[in-house]
C-alpha cells in the first residue's frame, strides 16, 4: 500500500500541470473565445475600456472582468461557495452594472463556473444522481418562475438591491457562523470531520500530500423506499426526504433565479442544518443544482419571458463569458490549494465583508446613505 | 517549489488586497464625477 502511495505521490506536480493543460486550459480558452465571439455577435464590436458594454451601460476593461471572475471564484470556492453571491454586489457597486441585464449575466457566470469542479468531483466519485435528481427538478421549477419575480416585484433597482442585501446578510451570517464553529471545534469534531483530519494526518506522516479522503470513496445509494432516500459515504449514512429535496430546490431556485445567483449559498446551510450533511456529500447535489438552475434561468430570461410577458432581459453575453473564464481558473486554483489554506479565518473574513455589504444595501433601502452604492 | 508552498496560506489575502486595489483603480478611472 505504501509503495503504491509513494508511486502516486511522485508525479503529483506533473499530474496537476497535466490536469490543467488537458482539462482546464481548453475550457478556459474556449470560454474566452466565446466571450470575443459573442461580443461581435451581440453588438457587432468589442466593448471594454473605451466603449461601454451596451446592456450594462458601463466601460470596464476586459482584463478586469477576467480578474473579477478569478478573485471571486477563487476566494469563494476556498470557503465552499460559488462566485455569484460575491460577484453580484461587486458588479453592482464597483463596476456600476445597474440594469436588469445583471441578473442573467451573473447567471451565465454561475452556470459556467462549476464545470471545473463538476469534473473533479465526478472523478473523485463525489457524485450521486439519486440525491441530485429531485433537488435539480426543484431547480428547474425555480429557474422557470424566479425570472417572473425579477420583472415584477424586483424590477426596480431599489427593491432588487434590497433583496440582494438580504441574501448577502444571510450568506455572510452563515459564513461567519461556520468560521466561528470551525475555530471552536478544531480537532474535537466527531464523525466524518474527525475521520477526515485523521486521514490527512496519516498522509502527512507518510510524506504524502495531506488528502483527507481516501481514493475511491464514493457517495452510494444505500436504499430508496418511497420518499426516503438513504445515502452512504465512507461508513456514515444519512436519510433524506425526496419531497423536501424538491421543495427546497424549488424555493431556493425562485429566489436565486430572481437575483441571478447559483443558489448554493442557501442550499448548503439548509441541507447542513436539516440533515447534518457534510460538504463532501452536499456537493453531489449542489454543483449539478447550480448548473441546472442557472441554465433554466438563462433560458427563461432569454426565451420564455419574451414569449409570455414580452419582457426579455438579455444577458451581456461577452461580460459573462469573460468573467466565467477567470472564474473557472479561480475555482480550480482553490480546489488545488484548499488544504493549505486557513479556511476558518477566511470564512470569518469573507463572511464579515459579505454581511457588511448586505447590511449597507438593506440600510440604504430605508435611509439613503451619503455615498454611492 | 518549497518557497511557493510556504506562500500558499497567504494567497487568498494577497488576492483580496489586489482586488481592493483594482477596485480603487477602477473607481478612480471609470466612475463619472
Amino acid at each position: 500500500m505504501a509503495n503504491s502511495n509513494e508511486r502516486d505521490a511522485a508525479p503529483a506536480g506533473r499530474s496537476i500541470s497535466r490536469e490543467f493543460l488537458v482539462e482546464q486550459l481548453p475550457l478556459i480558452a474556449g470560454v474566452l473565445a466565446l466571450g470575443f465571439a459573442s461580443a461581435y455577435w451581440q453588438h457587432g464590436f468589442l466593448p471594454g475600456a473605451d466603449v461601454a458594454f451596451p446592456l450594462a451601460g458601463v466601460r470596464v476593461p476586459i482584463w478586469h472582468l477576467i480578474w473579477m471572475g478569478f478573485w471571486t471564484g477563487y476566494t469563494m470556492a476556498v470557503v465552499g461557495e460559488a462566485a455569484g453571491i460575491f460577484a453580484l454586489p461587486y458588479q453592482m457597486s464597483i463596476l456600476q452594472f445597474a440594469t436588469p441585464s445583471i441578473t442573467p449575466t451573473t447567471q451565465l457566470l454561475t452556470f459556467l463556473n462549476p464545470f471545473g469542479a463538476l469534473f473533479g468531483f465526478r472523478r473523485n466519485r463525489q457524485w450521486n444522481l439519486d440525491f441530485a435528481l429531485w433537488v435539480c427538478v426543484g431547480g428547474i421549477v425555480g429557474g422557470l418562475t424566479g425570472p417572473f419575480l425579477r420583472i415584477t416585484l424586483l424590477s426596480d433597482v431599489e427593491p432588487f438591491t434590497f433583496a440582494v442585501g438580504l441574501a448577502l446578510v444571510f450568506a455572510g451570517a452563515h459564513l461567519t457562523y461556520a468560521g466561528i464553529k470551525g475555530f471552536l471545534t478544531r480537532g474535537t469534531g466527531g464523525g466524518l470531520e474527525a475521520k477526515f483530519h485523521k486521514q490527512a494526518a496519516e498522509c502527512k506522516v507518510q510524506g504524502l500530500p495531506p488528502a483527507g479522503l481516501p481514493a475511491g470513496v464514493g457517495i452510494n445509494t444505500a436504499s430508496k423506499k418511497g420518499l426516503a432516500l438513504t445515502l452512504e459515504f465512507w461508513g456514515e449514512t444519512w436519510t433524506v426526504n425526496q419531497a423536501f429535496l424538491f421543495l427546497t430546490g424549488a424555493g431556493v431556485g425562485v429566489i436565486s433565479a430572481a437575483l441571478g445567483v447559483g443558489g448554493g449559498f442557501l442550499l448548503v446551510p439548509i441541507f447542513a442544518a436539516v440533515y447534518g450533511l457534510p460538504m463532501y456529500v452536499l456537493v453531489a447535489a449542489t454543483i449539478p443544482y447550480v448548473i441546472v438552475l442557472s441554465a433554466v434561468g438563462l433560458f427563461t430570461y432569454g426565451v420564455i419571458l419574451p414569449a409570455v410577458a414580452s419582457a426579455a432581459i438579455a444577458p451581456e453575453w461577452a461580460w459573462g463569458f469573460f468573467a466565467a473564464a477567470g472564474g473557472i481558473f479561480g475555482a480550480w486554483c482553490a480546489a488545488k490549494t484548499q488544504r493549505f489554506l486557513p479556511e476558518h479565518l477566511l470564512k470569518l473574513m469573507l463572511g464579515g465583508i459579505t454581511a457588511l455589504a448586505g447590511t449597507l444595501y438593506v440600510i440604504n433601502f430605508f435611509f439613503p446613505l451619503p455615498f454611492k452604492l | 517549489m518549497r518557497h511557493l508552498h510556504s506562500l500558499l496560506p497567504y494567497l487568498p489575502f494577497i488576492v483580496l488586497i489586489l482586488a481592493v486595489l483594482v477596485a480603487v483603480y477602477h473607481i478612480q478611472i471609470y466612475w463619472q464625477p
